[in-house]
């Protein structure tokens, strides 16, 4: 999941982004409007933390400008007010939830997790495909009764292709949710977590359900490959 | 409702006191004319009786004339007597028998009031036989009054004007009060006004509501004026808090925040030596911000602020805020540079100085191109200290100029300037009585002038 941080003191954005990063979460930073409207035009981010007090203007302007020009993405909404109408204006121009600073990281990392599960239709809080389960809450996977030892990144990426059963993922694709704007294109560091994704998965001789896609990517599926 | 005295029932109580006593004068010197009135007219009619009685005396040297047979009834009741040498000759069957004899007197004509155990009674005493004889040397015409029907028709008149009064008053009384309470109506509308004034919305304003009553649109007006300037407080206020809560709220999530995600798991030392290391610096920025905040709000507008003055040495406070910044400045890739007069000394708040250079590097650190220098420059001339705090940062817009030291401006877009740092370096400068200037730095760079004379 690629989330964008939108936050003008640079230590705070930076330290929320290396957070979300560790959680296995892509996080981009912009420090004022401006880069925010470039970073969203660049790419398709899952999610957005606002502040709504930026140097170069108002976070709610941006927000309704994003609304009405289709941005779909949840946004939730950092601020240092704690008055009712700030909370209130944010929530009308779009926002999907807020936070007021200082805020526990934990109750970030929940909210953004619930932001993110709301938006599959219906919410889906656990996934199954075959014998392989994943929590979205608690962020664990297991197959069958064999809990999975999985990295923050690994856990992302599972996510995503659960998300995505059988559909054929390109590389650019998971490193455009997966990876944030730090992602080198030219590197093999997708295909390298998907090595050892699948390694993990295929652990104790289970049948494999991550199959190579020629000349495409990647697609999960119990149905082996036609 | 409220307690203390009403207006109404003032205003009432005073209209009516007022008539009371105008009632009272007027029926007063009523009642008075009339009995002076019938009491002239009853010693009138005596005086012309006695006379007539002297005159027919005089002249038929007879005491029978027809009126010494019967009391007379009109006007009143009507006594004659006729006397001489201390004799009463004759005289109307029934007449009282005063004992004050006109006899006593000297004078032709003597109007006497007494009061007996009958009632009282008018005497009029006229000497027979012409003018100019003294009432004790010859016969004496008398004729007595009696005063019952005066003193009655008086009684009534005063029966009759009291109990106009014990009428009228009353109804005066309650003619004010509903007279007040009609004039204080719009007041009252005003009241209810005042009360349905929403805190909330401290923008409505009464004054076109109540046109018609021009003593009421006064009061409407004055009213308006104090919300207005309540309204403008209260913004400010707000303002505060807001900038208040954002410059307390910001550097205190940096550390939260770092400090939480650095406990989710094992480190390496070095990280967390990098994480204690960055926090101080922010501590170090929360900590100026709450003495600039604490500055401010103890900065009562339009109070002489009270300074602790003693002998400050700027070249040492330069280099304590450049040491307290260095974190900062070396993060952005700044190098500071001063040329700091050793010899600088001034008589100031040595608190609110280190504010002003505090708070003038931050703002040129905060806004400086990166690998650009910060210049610090003091300088002593006979009556002032200069400093001088530059950056190559970019140059603030012209428009952004004016209100660039508000007390809670931020500037508007792309430059990020302000918060609090600025105000608080005006209101520090200004608390000395010196002043801070934006110097003309040409298309390039920013230049702060902060001038502090000699307390």
């Amino acid at each position: 999941m690629r989330l964008l941080v939108v936050e003008d003191e640079r230590r705070l954005a930076e330290r929320l982004a290396a957070g979300l990063r560790e959680e296995g979460f892509a996080a981009d930073v912009a420090h004022g409007l401006a880069a925010a409207r470039d970073r969203s035009l660049e790419a398709d981010y899952d999610l957005v933390l606002l502040d709504l007090r930026l140097p170069d203007g108002s976070g709610t302007d941006l927000l309704r400008e994003w609304r009405t020009e289709g941005f779909t993405a949840p946004v939730l909404v950092l601020t240092a007010q704690d008055r009712t109408e700030e909370k209130v204006a944010g929530l009308d121009a779009g926002a999907d939830d807020y936070l007021t600073k200082p805020f526990a990281f934990e109750e970030l990392l929940a909210r953004v997790r619930s932001l993110l599960r709301r938006r599959a239709t219906p919410p889906v809080e656990v996934v199954e495909v075959g014998d392989l389960r994943f929590d979205r809450t608690a962020r664990t996977a297991s197959r069958g009764s064999r809990p999975l030892d999985l990295t923050p990144k690994e856990l992302a990426l599972l996510e995503y292709f659960l998300l995505h059963p059988g559909v054929a993922l390109a590389r650019a694709t998971l490193a455009e949710h997966v990876w944030d704007a730090d992602y080198e294109a030219r590197s093999n560091v997708v295909d390298v977590i998907v090595g050892r994704l699948r390694r993990k998965l295929e652990a104790d001789g289970a049948p494999r359900l991550l199959h190579t896609v020629p000349g495409v990517g990647w697609r999960l599926s119990i149905e082996p490959p036609r | 409702m409220s307690s203390g005295a009403s207006l109404e029932r003032g205003i009432a109580r005073r209209f009516a006191l007022t008539l009371l006593l105008l009632y009272g004068t007027v029926a007063g010197a009523v009642w008075l004319t009339s009995a002076r009135a019938r009491r002239d007219l009853a010693a009138l009619t005596l005086k012309n009786e006695a006379e007539a009685l002297a005159a027919y005396v005089a002249a038929s040297g007879r005491l029978d004339a027809p009126e010494l047979q019967a009391p007379e009834e009109e006007p009143m009741r009507i006594w004659l007597r006729v006397r001489g040498g201390g004799e009463l000759l004759a005289a109307t069957p029934g007449a009282p028998a005063l004992p004050v004899s006109s006899e006593d007197l000297t004078e032709e004509v003597v109007t006497i009031e007494m009061s007996e155990a009958g009632g009282r009674y008018l005497l009029v005493a006229h000497a027979v036989g012409g003018r100019g004889r003294r009432l004790g040397s010859g016969l004496v015409a008398e004729a007595i009054g009696s005063l019952d029907r005066v003193i009655a028709a008086e009684r009534r008149l005063g029966l009759i004007l009291g109990l106009v009064g014990l009428v009228v008053i009353p109804g005066a009384a309650l003619g004010g009060r509903l007279l007040a309470r009609r004039a204080l109506a719009p007041i009252a509308g005003l009241v209810a006004a005042i009360r349905a004034i929403d805190p909330e919305q401290p923008h409505r304003r009464l004054g076109p509501r109540h046109p018609a009553v021009e003593e009421v649109a006064i009061l409407a007006d004055a009213f308006d004026d104090l919300l207005e300037r309540l309204a403008g407080s209260l913004e400010a206020m707000r303002r505060f808090t807001a900038d208040a809560s954002h410059e307390i709220r910001n550097p205190l999530s940096v550390l939260r925040t770092g400090i939480e995600v650095t406990l989710r798991r094992e480190r390496a030392p070095e990280e967390y030596r990098r994480l204690l290391a960055e926090n101080l610096q922010e501590i170090v920025h929360l900590q100026a911000v709450l003495e600039g905040l604490l500055a401010l709000a103890r900065a009562e507008p339009g109070a002489e602020p009270r300074l602790s003055r003693s002998e400050v040495h700027l070249a040492r406070l330069v280099d304590e805020a450049i040491e307290r910044l260095a974190p900062a400045s070396r993060e952005r890739g700044l190098t500071i540079v001063s040329r700091v007069d050793e010899r600088a000394v001034v008589c100031a708040d040595e608190q609110l100085v280190r504010l002003v250079l505090f708070n003038l590097l931050d703002n040129a650190i905060k806004h400086g191109t990166p690998d650009g220098p910060v210049r610090v420059e003091v300088e002593r001339t006979s009556a002032e200290a200069r400093i001088r705090v530059a950056n190559s940062g970019p140059a603030i817009p012209p428009e952004q100029r004016p209100r660039l030291f508000d007390r809670y401006y931020r500037g508007g877009a792309g430059t990020g300037i302000g918060g609090l740092g600025l105000s608080v370096v005006r209101w520090a400068a200004e608390a000395h009585g010196g002043s801070v200037e934006l110097l003309d730095g040409g298309s390039e760079g920013v230049c702060f002038e902060v001038r502090l004379p000699d307390g």
